[in-house]
């Protein structure tokens, strides 16, 4: 550790850091404004200068490494003086209104001019005329106060890859704008807001935050599975203020635009503060006696005249691990049935059965932060950078930074294939043929790792019978993609070092949803990319929490833990444990109970925090299903497209509201915490779930969610080490057995949790509904970057609704002039089972003979059309092919 | 972008690699296909390189040779210097904007002038001092100017002519691609954005 001296105080510094870094860590300030310690040193500034034995000039503190006994003056006259000129230069161009300016008190320009003892009344109107942009709906470019740091544009290339901004023109005419220096909504900006949070002055700052919070509470983003970090800034009773959690490393944590700018439905009007009771067709406020009484009412008496099996319950991937393992347990001990499910029956069942297969875990292998070691990756049905954009950063430093190789495969032109050497763009559906032809080409090149096959893996034999038909030429008939591009890719992967297979919605759900997952599993086996850092298989999973409710045993067929009910011994562990004797048979999935509701087999249900009305393939089914099932009750924080069916409605609290933990993709468990109080009667979900129970005669005794951990603790072994106390310091990755064990990075070390990794073979099969004469194209749905799912959350954010217009359906060229489509028409798709109409955009990005339609608008429900053909093994219904028909919709609306 | 030009500014992207030093050479050679940068090009620059556009938009708002407007075929450049604007550059800036009907930085509708003020062109002897096509032209009056572009738009139409036949004999041979792309392009209108070069082909 080389140790320097800064204006005669002895300070220890960090290998490779810099002279600025190193006097900042020890507390020493020396002005600066162009450093950010996320991003590579730059000098553009020249207010950090200092003076240093034995080096000529004044060098710039920030762009200087340490060297072991470097004599550093920074406070001293000389060195004070130049840079008094360099910061007054500065302000001669800044428009410095402190007094009505959003980051007065926290501007980095004042401090610098207070330690340099700048009279305030140099700080005057600037002289620079410049436009202030409020385009954003989050946040304003006011850049006459921009002093040219170009931290903004620094972090927007080298840590968003984004790039929406740049520097323009030269000399005194130089400025920060977008291309062509449009509004900044017209740019690629994505709105994360990162750069607001990066400009050092006022120049980018929030619209909706006027005053600085009371109190910060460090909680977890309520979205997707990225999980980040977040820190609430709250004032009364109103989120303030919204930060990346960066405690951990001192960096600024990166977020995206739902994260940053998308909690405003935590406060929306529209929030369910009472309960709901179905009066004469209606639903009406009620108390909680009363509904409380109601539901458990009906509960005890459908279980009683037809047993438990005719009830079933979705608990919640949005739910913390807490409620879902008191959900599943009111299922399994009070009500005494396996019927519980939740929507990763929807997104990675076909993940969990596969990889479960092949691996014995159905679990992300590696953790995230690893990708941006390794050397190649592959990603497959995943739009990242919108679907999981924190993940993509990772993805896009590797490239940028690493140099890493990045194969795409993707009907659509996606965001990421910015970055990527191969854009395989195959036809939906056709994934498996596309894996086993670049294995195909692995094996025939011999690139494949031999001994990791004969000392790791077993099956391969079987698997290899089923490849060795897929020759690349015999792909490129089926898939679409050219043999040679099949092979350059299949080459590129299984030369890599470590490299790393990336993949989300756009594998799992299809027909042939488990088979995909098993080629991806095959595929990293065969190059022997599982059990090392930076390699592995990455599910992306949709949730914030389907990690979790997963490992809480949400799930028909497995106990909390991946523990199997028939498992006598399992069982019994779980009886002593909960003090009721417990069903053995696995219970139905979430498209099962549907079904089983037309047949009269499933008569209540009591749905928590889900929206199958919007989310589920063939929606007018679901919607009729609801409609049919006796007795409904539904427990959410909005009034939902499916609490609109219900009998009772019980208001829940919001991620904001309550304590809890939330497990990433990553399997990384993360401690959520209460920032504000329920609004009106609403209640923590755990509350209303124990409510339920102790009036359906099973009383559940927790004085908080901290005791409900415990007892995971106790139960559930992967958990084991795991405690709100450790929580505390950040989270921790599963499996964490004991109380001092610190996580699990990457799973599969030395061998794989099954013992040997198994191969499968997986031969081609066709979707169950391809484009024929009469439905000639192929429908894929998914989502965009602006909107989460059905929107219950992020549709209540006024600024994210404006980002991405709602009802677009993306059509091809070339099949918009056969069709006779131009861009901005309205149009009616059409599929054997619903019409939707929507605007048509005309797009390179979607691949030609199919469309693509957003999931998250009720204007345009695209599961009207979706088809729910299941995969046999998992029971994922096929969202992402079916066939439709577009024309021109003939009335206008 | 008319079919012909993006045709040809596509044929010039593939002949440099993708990477970000591609970058300056790339948009020499399309505005010199194109006589200047529209914000087409660029973008189709920056989807080829994989370069942000606002990285292209910023390397052509940064060196004076790039020009993101169409220019006119002569250049005139209004000193505004202090030795110039003592001496009457001011009016002379006037005279020459009513002149033409165009501000600085902008270009007649003819596309034969782009008027420009530049600060000291070290002529101040000279001073008022106009620069038309790089030769400079002292003791600047309003009405020395009228003459001026007068001479300048004779001499452009000789120009024109000789030039218009240079290209006729200057086909590319039948055979080359460049040939029947153009050829395939010819019977269609080129507008008045179309690069000076172009003007020659029409006639074939
Ligand atoms: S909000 Fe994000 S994407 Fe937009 S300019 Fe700032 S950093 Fe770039
Ligand atoms: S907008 Fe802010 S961050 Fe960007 S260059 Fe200007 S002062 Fe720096
Ligand atoms: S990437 Fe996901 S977890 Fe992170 S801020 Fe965005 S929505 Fe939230
Ligand atoms: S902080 Fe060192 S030059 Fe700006
Ligand atoms: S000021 Fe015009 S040439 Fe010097």
């Amino acid at each position: 550790m080389p140790r320097i001296t800064i204006d005669g105080r002895p300070v220890a510094a960090d290998t490779g850091s810099t002279v600025l870094a190193a006097a900042l860590k020890a507390g020493v300030y020396v002005p600066h404004l162009c450093f950010l310690p996320d991003l590579d040193p730059y000098g553009g500034c020249r207010l950090c200068v200092v003076e240093i034995e034995g080096m000529r000039g004044l060098p710039a503190a920030c762009t200087t490494p340490v060297r072991d006994g470097m004599v550093v003056h920074s406070d001293v006259p000389a060195v004070n003086h130049v840079r008094r000129v360099t910061a007054e230069l500065i302000i001669a161009d800044h428009q410095a209104s402190c007094l009505e300016c959003t980051s007065n008190q926290r501007c980095e320009l004042q401090r610098a001019a207070a330690h340099l003892g700048i009279d305030q009344s140099r700080l005057r109107p600037g002289t620079r005329r410049a436009v202030k942009d409020t385009s954003n709906p989050f946040f304003i470019r006011d850049m006459s106060k921009c002093v040219l740091c170009t931290r903004c544009v620094r972090l927007c290339h080298e840590i968003r890859g984004v790039g929406a901004i740049d520097v323009i023109s030269r000399g005194y005419d130089a400025r920060v704008a977008p291309f062509w220096e449009t509004p900044i909504v017209e740019s690629t900006c994505e709105s994360c807001g990162m750069c607001v949070d990066a400009c050092p002055v006022g120049a980018l700052r929030p619209k909706n935050e006027q005053l600085p919070p009371a109190e910060l509470v460090r909680t977890v983003c309520p979205y997707c599975g990225c999980g980040c970090g977040l820190v609430l800034g709250v004032r009364g009773k109103k989120i303030v203020q919204v930060r990346g959690d960066g405690f951990d490393t001192g960096k600024q944590a990166q977020l995206c635009v739902k994260g940053r700018f998308g909690l405003d439905f935590v406060s929306s009007p529209e929030r369910l503060t009472s309960p709901l009771i179905r009066h004469n067709g209606k639903l009406e406020p009620a108390s909680w006696d009363e509904a409380l009484a109601l539901a458990a009412g009906g509960f005890s008496r459908i279980r009683d005249t037809f047993g438990p099996d005719a009830l079933a319950g979705f608990a919640s991937a949005k739910c913390t691990n807490e409620e879902n393992y008191l959900f599943q347990k009111f299922m399994r001990a009070a009500v005494g049935t396996n019927n519980v499910d939740h929507c990763a029956r929807l997104c990675h069942a076909s993940t969990v059965a596969g990889l479960g297969m092949a691996f014995g875990s159905g679990a992300m292998t590696n953790s995230v932060a690893e990708l941006e070691n390794a050397d190649c990756i592959f990603v497959i049905g995943s739009n990242t950078s919108e679907a999981h954009p924190v993940v993509a950063l990772r993805i896009k430093a590797a490239v940028s930074k690493r140099g890493a190789d990045l194969i795409i495969a993707d009907p659509r032109r996606i965001d990421l294939t910015r970055f990527a050497r191969f854009h395989l763009r195959h036809r939906c559906g056709a994934d498996v043929m596309l894996l086993n032809a670049i294995m195909h080409v692995i094996v025939t090149e011999g690139l494949e790792d031999r001994d990791f096959l004969d000392e790791r893996t077993e099956n391969f034999g079987s698997a290899w019978e089923v490849i060795r038909h897929c020759s690349p030429e015999a792909a490129e008939a089926v898939t679409g993609v050219p043999a040679g591009d099949i092979r350059g890719a299949a080459v590129l992967f299984a030369r890599a070092g470590r490299a790393a297979i990336v993949y989300s919605m756009g594998v799992t759900q299809h027909v042939t949803g488990t088979d995909n997952v098993l080629a991806l599993a095959n595929l990293a086996m065969l190059t022997g990319n599982v059990g090392i850092e930076s390699a592995g298989v990455y599910p992306l999973r949709g949730q914030n929490n389907v990690q979790g409710a997963c490992d809480m045993g949400a799930l028909p067929d497995w106990f909390p833990g991946y523990r199997k009910p028939a498992d006598n011994l399992v069982r019994k562990s779980f009886e002593r444990a909960w003090g009721r004797s417990l069903p053995e048979k696995p219970g139905l999935t979430a498209t099962e109970t549907l079904d089983a509701v037309f047949k009269g087999r499933i008569r209540g249900l009591y749905i928590m925090g889900e929206n199958p009305a919007l989310s589920d393939p063939n929606v007018s089914r679901t919607e009729r299903a609801l409609e049919k099932v006796d007795f409904l009750v539904v427990q959410d924080i909005f009034l939902t497209e499916t609490a609109a069916h219900a009998d009772i409605v019980l208001p829940g609290a919001s991620f904001a509201e309550k304590d809890g933990t939330f497990t990433n993709t990553e399997r990384r468990v993360q401690r959520v915490r209460k920032a504000l109080p329920a609004p009106g009667e609403a209640k923590e979900d755990l509350w209303i779930i124990r409510a339920l129970s102790e009036r359906m005669g099973y009383p559940m005794i927790y004085p908080d969610a901290a005791a409900v951990m415990v007892e995971i603790a106790a139960l559930i072994p992967i958990y084991g080490g795991i405690s709100y106390e450790r929580l505390e310091n950040g989270g921790l990755q599963w499996p964490c057995p004991d109380g001092s064990h610190p996580g699990t990075p990457f799973l599969h070390r030395g061998g794989f949790i099954r013992g040997r990794g198994r191969f499968h073979p997986t031969p081609y099969r066709e979707p169950a509904e391809l484009p024929d004469a009469e439905y000639p194209l192929l429908l894929s749905t998914g989502r965009l970057l602006h909107h989460f799912h059905t929107g219950t959350l992020s549709r209540k954010t006024g600024g994210l609704e404006t980002l991405s217009r709602p009802g677009l359906v993306e059509v091809n060229p070339d099949d918009a002039e056969v069709f006779g489509i131009r861009d901005g028409d309205r149009v009616l798709i059409e599929s054997r089972r619903g019409r939707v109409e929507a605007w048509a955009a005309v797009t390179g990005r979607a691949r030609q003979g199919m469309v693509f339609l957003p999931f998250h608008f009720r204007e345009t429900p695209a599961n009207v059309l979706t088809n729910d053909a299941l995969d046999p093994s998992a029971k994922i219904p096929e969202f992402k092919v079916c066939a439709v028909r577009v024309k021109p919709a003939s009335v206008p609306l | 972008m008319e079919d012909i030009v993006a045709l040809r500014l596509e044929e010039t992207l593939r002949r440099y690699p993708k990477s970000r030093s591609s970058l300056i050479p790339v948009i020499q050679d399309a505005q010199s296909i194109l006589g200047y940068l529209p914000r087409e090009a660029l973008l189709k620059v920056a989807d080829y390189l994989g370069v942000p556009a606002s990285a292209v938009y910023g390397v052509a708002t940064f060196y004076a040779q790039f020009h993101l407007t169409p220019r006119g075929r002569h250049q005139v450049k209004v000193c505004q210097g202090t030795a110039c604007h003592v001496r009457g550059g001011r009016s002379v800036l006037e005279a020459v904007k009513t002149e033409l009907g165009i501000g600085p930085g902008e270009t007649t509708a003819d596309r034969k002038f782009t008027l420009e003020r530049v600060a000291c062109v070290g002529s101040c002897s000279l001073a008022p001092v106009v620069l038309v096509d790089d030769r400079i032209h002292g003791s600047m009056t309003p009405e020395k100017f009228r003459k001026l572009t007068q001479v300048s738009a004779a001499k452009e139409r000789a120009r024109h002519r000789v030039f218009r036949i240079r290209m006729v004999f200057k086909i590319p041979a039948a055979d080359t691609p460049l040939f029947k792309k153009n050829a395939a392009c010819a019977g269609k209108v080129i507008p008045e954005t179309a690069p000076y070069s172009f003007t020659g082909l029409r006639q074939v």
